[in-house]
């Protein structure tokens, strides 16, 4: 076990990710806007939120929230117009829709660049990259380009990646959007999975009202244009839980009917 | 639901058994067509269209439209070709022309390469010279001959500032098109991974402008070796017995056969440089990085 990644996992597995020793990312009174004067774009106005440490949270809205835009903000690509936002749980990455692998590296090249940039020494980096790759299960495709992958095995790469910079806090913009039902499903159960067992935090921004309630342990629902938190759903139903269940089916609903009305006020 | 560890294994080899079926589903199975007929696939198409071309050549003599000594048939070239071949003249006019197209390439590439990062890196030189760049390259090389024979003399020097001239710029608006267009999607992700200034250009930028580069380096070739043979034809040095000089002197003593067994020599040249060099690189990078559908490639 001399790897960062299985330490990682073999030091967590006590205390699994349910407990909240306070916050990992905090979000206070944050404003962004894009371009100036009268053409200014209000992304979002006046948010506030704190993800746990070790928490799931699911960030849900219909278009033109600024979901994306908040994650780039937690990332450090951009900055809050007003307000602050802080990470004290460690270093952030995130995870991209469409995985936003280098095309011309192999799977395992991939992995291994987010290790290389880290300065992970050269003997450390074997073990590690074969650890990540046993973890999302794509040992036999280690020498594979990217393209020859489904978007599902293209994803799983991008979140052995995304696992590689030992980041703490893991925020997804979206990442399962575009895969079929059935490599969403599975995926779900991975990544729920990985996160049991290592304890990092995520902040996972989706569309899919079944997706946050699958998998989050809470989850915030935004405006649109502008983006402010309007409303907030603790899931407390057990895990595992499958997308298909009655009690996420019935949460998923309630939560629906909610999101509906916001986009109604639209119209 | 309180589960055993028993239970809690089963449900991650389930997972994992779930995901190699649907990987292995998803992933498309190796081509069934064998190496020999693949490489006849591709050898047959071209040899057809030489034999038609060589045949229309033929069929323009033998209607008598010109006199045999001024429009000689494939038949008559290609004996002369095989003789001048066989008698070293060809060979050795080709490693005078061909040293001289390596070197102007070679320096067209160095020259290229640094005026192209120079421009996509710093906004205020795109907007002085990102336009002149492109200008230059719609310039037509033998305009460039009379001021390089004036800086230049008759030399050497005059025929490879030409191809020089020809050729940067092509490797230059390569670079820079490369770079202008890499994925913005790629260039957060490699912000996300930590690359940033040079590890920026070197793990992101630069491998993503690749298959426009390599574009940009054919381009490259047809320019100077179109300009190359402007200079030898214009006798730009006399001294020295290369391809093009070859082509001027046939005409002078009205040696037709000579003349188009030099012009078969040129084109030949420009074919196997393009196909086997830059052909075969640009099919390596697009293949690797995506770009073509590996059904068709």
């Amino acid at each position: 076990m001399g790897t960062p990644i299985a330490s990682a996992l073999t030091a967590d597995v006590a205390t699994s990710g349910h407990h909240h020793k306070g916050w990992a990312v905090s979000v206070e009174s944050v404003s962004k806007f894009f371009g100036n004067g009268t053409s200014a774009v209000h992304a979002l106005e006046d948010v506030s939120l704190e993800v746990g440490m070790g928490e799931f949270v699911c960030l849900l809205g219909a278009s033109g929230c600024g979901k994306s835009t908040l994650l780039n903000l937690i990332a450090g690509l951009d900055r809050p117009t007003q307000g602050k936002v802080e990470v004290r749980g460690g270093r952030t990455t995130l995870m991209f829709q469409d995985g936003a692998l280098f095309p011309w590296l192999s799977v395992e090249k991939n992995i291994e660049l987010a290790l290389k940039l880290r300065k992970v020494e050269r003997h450390l980096r074997k073990e590690t990259l074969a650890a990540l790759l046993d973890m999302v299960n794509l040992k036999e495709f280690a020498k594979r380009h990217p393209h020859d992958l489904s978007g599902g095995m293209r994803q799983r790469v991008a979140l052995a990646r995304a696992l590689a910079q030992q980041a703490e806090v893991l925020l997804m913009d979206e990442p399962f959007g575009a895969l079929d039902a059935m490599s969403r499903d599975l995926l779900h159960e991975e990544l729920e999975g990985l996160w049991q067992n290592t304890g990092f935090t995520v902040l996972f921004v989706t569309h899919n009202v079944r997706e946050a309630v699958r998998l989050g342990d809470r989850v915030i629902m935004l405006s649109s244009r502008p983006g402010r938190v309007i409303a907030e759903f603790p899931v407390e139903i057990e895990r595992p839980r499958r997308t298909e269940s009655v009690e996420v089916g019935k949460l998923a609903g309630s939560i629906m009917t909610r999101l509906r009305e916001e986009v109604r006020r639209h119209g | 639901m309180a589960r055993t560890d028993l239970e809690r294994g089963t449900t991650a080899s389930r997972l994992e058994d779930e995901l190699a079926g649907l990987d292995a589903l998803e992933t498309p199975a190796p081509e069934p067509r064998g190496p020999l007929r693949r490489v006849w696939e591709s050898v047959w198409p071209p040899l057809a269209g030489g034999a038609l071309a060589l045949a229309v050549w033929q069929a323009v003599v033998l209607s008598g439209w010109k006199k045999p000594w001024v429009l000689p048939g494939p038949g008559a070239v290609f004996e002369r070709f095989f003789q001048d071949l066989g008698n070293g003249d060809l060979l050795e006019a080709s490693s005078i022309t061909m040293r001289r197209a390596v070197v102007g390439y070679g320096l067209a590439l160095i020259i290229g390469c640094a005026l192209g990062l120079a421009i996509a890196h710093f906004g205020l030189l795109r907007r002085a010279f990102g336009s002149l760049v492109t200008g230059l390259q719609t310039m037509p090389s033998i305009a460039w001959f009379p001021l390089a024979v004036l800086l230049f003399q008759l030399s050497e020097g005059a025929i490879l500032f030409v191809v020089v001239l020809g050729a940067a710029p092509a490797v230059a608006n390569g670079l820079i098109g490369g770079i202008d267009h890499v994925p913005p999607a790629l260039l957060r992700a490699g912000k996300v991974l930590g690359a940033s200034g040079l590890n920026a250009y070197r793990h992101v930028i630069l491998p993503a402008a690749l298959p426009s580069f390599v574009g940009g380096l054919k381009q490259a070739w047809a320019f100077a070796w179109r300009s190359l043979m402007a200079g030898e034809l214009l006798g730009v040095v006399t001294t020295q017995q290369s391809i093009g000089y070859r082509l001027q002197i046939s005409r002078d003593f009205s040696d037709a056969r000579g003349m188009i067994a030099a012009m078969v020599l040129i084109l030949l040249i420009g074919i196997v440089v393009d196909l086997f060099i830059f052909g075969k690189l640009d099919r390596v990078v697009r293949r690797r990085w995506g770009l073509i559908d590996p059904a068709t490639a």
